[in-house]
């Protein structure tokens, strides 16, 4: 008779309690790890041959789930770092960081206005490790946005998408804009001016789309303005239609990478031009298990590091004040991964330059393997495609610089000065001297006489080497300009410190050139703890 | 002999382990200067926000303007107002109900213009955060309020001469600058008052006294305090109208 359980008293008897227990713990590592015992998998991550015959690494990578998605060999030339620079690997990575960060904020988010800055404090203020979250969630998504363009552009370079790789070229720039479209839907959930105004932006862009932009723009910020609806529309994108795209075409493209076609070789040797023992060490196969997982490891956890590091170092994730839909700080830009687009923008017409032009750079991007259809990857044979590549990035890194602030729109003189020093949104010079380093008085930068000392008189030398440079600029009309700094007690811990930018200028409309005084005040507050170094 | 991707791999584990610990670490004391610092940046933006729309009624300081609205300055503010109303609730509580609501029913004949409602919550302009900011800065004046007594601060003409005078009452202790402007310089509710002078003193003297004899054409009846007979002295009356002279001249 059977009866449940008797079996493992038998075997006690039999082989005596130590072997009986070992031999249960062989049995549960193999059902956990698809076939592989305990000695197997130590020998794995030694990095030791296989312990059994047939190569047990091989029945997992078929019987286990996240493994069968793995090829079960790499040829060696594919793994050299100088080939791919690791830049698909690193861009899943990222993907992963974005997921788990995200979820745990997720948890502590609501997608409302009213509620979600307050969220952002409460991030900041009461959950723990909350800003380490925040900031690996920003962090990550920054270096997605670049590794995913540098792995397009690597492949790009080595020619990597042509034949038979054309469709996965095609995924990888679906997943380029997915990371992008990831990237920008974050950025307004904090729901700060930053966010605010650079979604704005973006938005406003959508609605110069010719016949669907009114529409676009609507579906996307749910009414004319970015609010409530437009919020919640957001949140959803990114926490739910983007990431599963992204799944969706991440999985697709490394199935095709890992099942169809490999990871390129370097041109040289898969044309067959390289000398024959390089080719032979290229194409020498290396097992995932335990050579490449081994890598991987190293390589993640190498990530890991230096993520955290450079998040105890920089603050990731600044959060400016409260998003005020009717007023527009200076100097918005968007963020840096579409300051190429803004600087499109100033070269003319919205519609062409901000909706058409980038659409037509997209489907080319798409097409790139089809328009290209030469079989040769090899440098030598691609002279045409690869100038074309270095001019195209050449342009995006002038197209860029053309989006930041230094280039183009610019507000009046004296309003950009004072800009300079006490920025509307961030920190600035004058934030950044410590509160009882501002001494109450009157304080005339043309006057050295009235310089207090310390950090303070540095400043105000600078605001007089300042209004001389854009007094003198030829175009400004803006002469003899003139700054003062008054520092008042204003309440307990609180000081009012007003700069007031005074010059000459010839009046709107003037035709005899006579010169008229004009003049430009602004006023802050400066209060004791305000630790302006804990927000930006 | 140890793979070295292992080592690599197993030291950078540690310093990730180690800096998130470090972070842990540090997390009570970051959380607790961060919450000062939110504190401290919501008192700006309320300083802000109070001298752009509250310092019309109540003055630049908080102290007040007898007849449109009542100090927020002083100690007696912190310690007896909700006694005087009967608010069974914290005082940040009733100024956040009273800037957010406003004053729709009119509840103190000493203040003829109602305080208006800021939430948009009720239709007014101003969002929360912005009104916890509010909040936030004027609970700020309680350590260094200034003690009054019962009521708000006392008119004591400051200045040598009496167009000085005139000037102060003008625009600091009766703050009529709210309202009324002076070479484009002040409030619109009420008429501008650079040449008003030149219809004769005692037209200017009616018109304080009793505000509602003549309403100039565009304005209304009943927004100008009706107490100012009972306020001002006929030293306070000469100051004022020795300043509207010099205005216009």
């Amino acid at each position: 008779m059977d009866i449940p359980g008797m079996g493992f008293l038998n075997s006690l008897t039999e082989k005596g309690v130590k072997q009986t227990l070992l031999d249960k713990f062989d049995e549960t590592t193999r059902a956990v790890l698809a076939g592989i015992g305990p000695k197997e998998a130590r020998a794995i991550l030694r990095g030791d041959s296989p312990t059994e015959k047939p190569n047990p690494r091989y029945r997992a990578q078929v019987k286990s789930f996240i493994l069968h998605i793995r090829p079960k060999f790499y040829q060696e030339g594919s793994t050299w770092f100088t080939h791919t620079f690791r830049l698909g690997m690193l861009s899943t990575f990222m993907f992963g960081v974005e997921l788990i960060t995200g979820l745990i904020l997720m948890v502590f988010y609501t997608p409302a206005p009213g509620v979600a800055y307050y969220d952002m404090i409460d991030i900041l203020s009461n959950v723990n490790m909350g800003k380490f979250m925040r900031d690996m969630h920003r962090l990550g998504a920054e270096l997605m946005v670049s590794i995913v363009t540098l792995h397009m552009v690597r492949v790009y370079f080595t020619g990597s998408y042509k034949h038979p790789r054309q469709f996965t070229w095609l995924t990888g720039v679906v997943l380029l804009l997915l990371t992008l479209f990831l990237s920008f839907s974050g950025y307004l959930l904090p729901w700060d001016q930053l966010a605010y105004w650079a979604v704005t932006i973006g938005t406003s862009m959508a609605e110069a789309a010719p016949l669907i932009g009114y529409q676009t723009n609507l579906i996307l910020r749910g009414s004319a303005d970015i609010g409530a609806g437009g919020l919640l529309r957001f949140y959803l994108l990114h926490v739910f239609l983007l990431p599963l795209a992204a799944i969706i075409f991440i999985s697709v493209h490394y199935y095709k990478v890992s099942r169809e076609h490999s990871i390129s070789l370097p041109a040289a040797i898969e044309e067959g031009i390289a000398p024959p023992d390089v080719i032979a060490k290229a194409k020498r196969k290396i097992d995932l298990l335990p050579d490449l997982l081994t890598s991987e490891l190293m390589w993640y956890a190498g990530a890991m590091a230096a993520m955290v590091i450079g998040v105890i170092i920089w603050n990731w994730a600044p959060l400016e004040t409260h998003a005020n839909p009717l007023k527009t700080p200076l100097h918005t830009t968007a963020p840096w991964y579409f300051l190429w687009l803004q600087g499109m923008l100033k070269l003319g017409d919205k519609s062409i330059w901000g909706v058409i032009v980038p659409t037509i750079v997209f489907l080319v991007l798409f097409a790139v393997p089809y328009i290209d259809p030469g079989p040769s990857r090899l440098a030598k044979n691609r002279k045409i495609g690869i100038s074309v590549g270095i001019i195209c990035s050449i342009t995006i890194v002038l197209l860029t610089y053309m989006g930041t602030g230094l280039w183009g729109v610019a507000a009046p003189p004296a309003v950009e000065l004072v800009q300079e020093f006490v920025p509307e949104e961030g920190v600035g010079e004058l934030r950044e001297i410590s509160y009882d380093e501002l001494p109450v008085g009157s304080y005339d930068t043309s006057d050295p006489t009235t310089y207090p000392g310390g950090p303070l008189e540095t400043l105000l030398q600078e605001m007089e080497e300042a209004a001389h440079r854009d007094s003198e600029v030829t175009g400004n009309n803006f002469f003899e300009a003139n700054v003062t700094v008054d520092i008042e007690n204003w309440q307990t811990d609180l000081k009012r410190v007003t700069v007031s930018v005074s010059w000459l200028e010839v009046p709107e409309g003037s035709t005899d050139g006579q010169l008229a005084e004009n003049d430009f005040t602004k006023s802050i507050f400066i209060h004791k703890n305000a630790g302006y170094e804990l927000l930006d | 002999m140890i793979d070295s991707r292992i080592l690599v791999g197993l030291i950078a584990i540690l310093i990730a382990v180690s800096g998130m610990v470090y972070i842990a670490i540090n997390e009570p004391d970051r959380q607790e200067e961060f919450k000062q610092a939110f504190e401290a940046r919501s008192i700006e933006g309320g300083a802000t926000l109070f001298t752009e729309l509250c310092s019309e009624c109540h003055g630049i300081q908080g102290q007040g303007i007898e007849g449109v609205a009542p100090t927020l300055n002083s100690k007696n503010f912190f310690e007896g107002r909700l006694a005087e109303v009967g608010y069974q609730g914290s005082l940040e509580s009733y100024i956040k109900l009273t800037v957010a609501g406003g004053r729709p029913v009119k509840s103190d004949p000493a203040y003829p213009r109602s305080m208006p409602t800021w939430s948009t919550d009720y239709g007014g302009p101003l969002r929360n955060d912005q009104i916890d900011n509010i909040v936030a800065y004027i609970l700020n004046w309680e350590a260094a309020a200034v003690d009054t007594g019962q009521g708000p601060q006392v008119i004591v003409p400051e200045g040598d001469t009496p167009e000085e005078r005139g000037k102060n009452l003008f625009e600091i202790q009766l703050g009529c600058v709210g309202c009324h402007q002076i070479d484009g310089q002040g409030g619109q509710t009420g008429p501008e008052l650079t040449d008003t002078i030149s219809k004769g003193e005692n037209y200017v003297r009616q018109s304080i006294l009793s505000p509602n004899s003549v309403i100039t054409e565009g304005f209304s009846g009943n927004i100008m305090p009706q107490n100012f007979g009972e306020r001002l002295s006929d030293e306070n009356l000469n100051d004022l109208i020795a300043y509207l002279t010099s205005v216009h001249n």
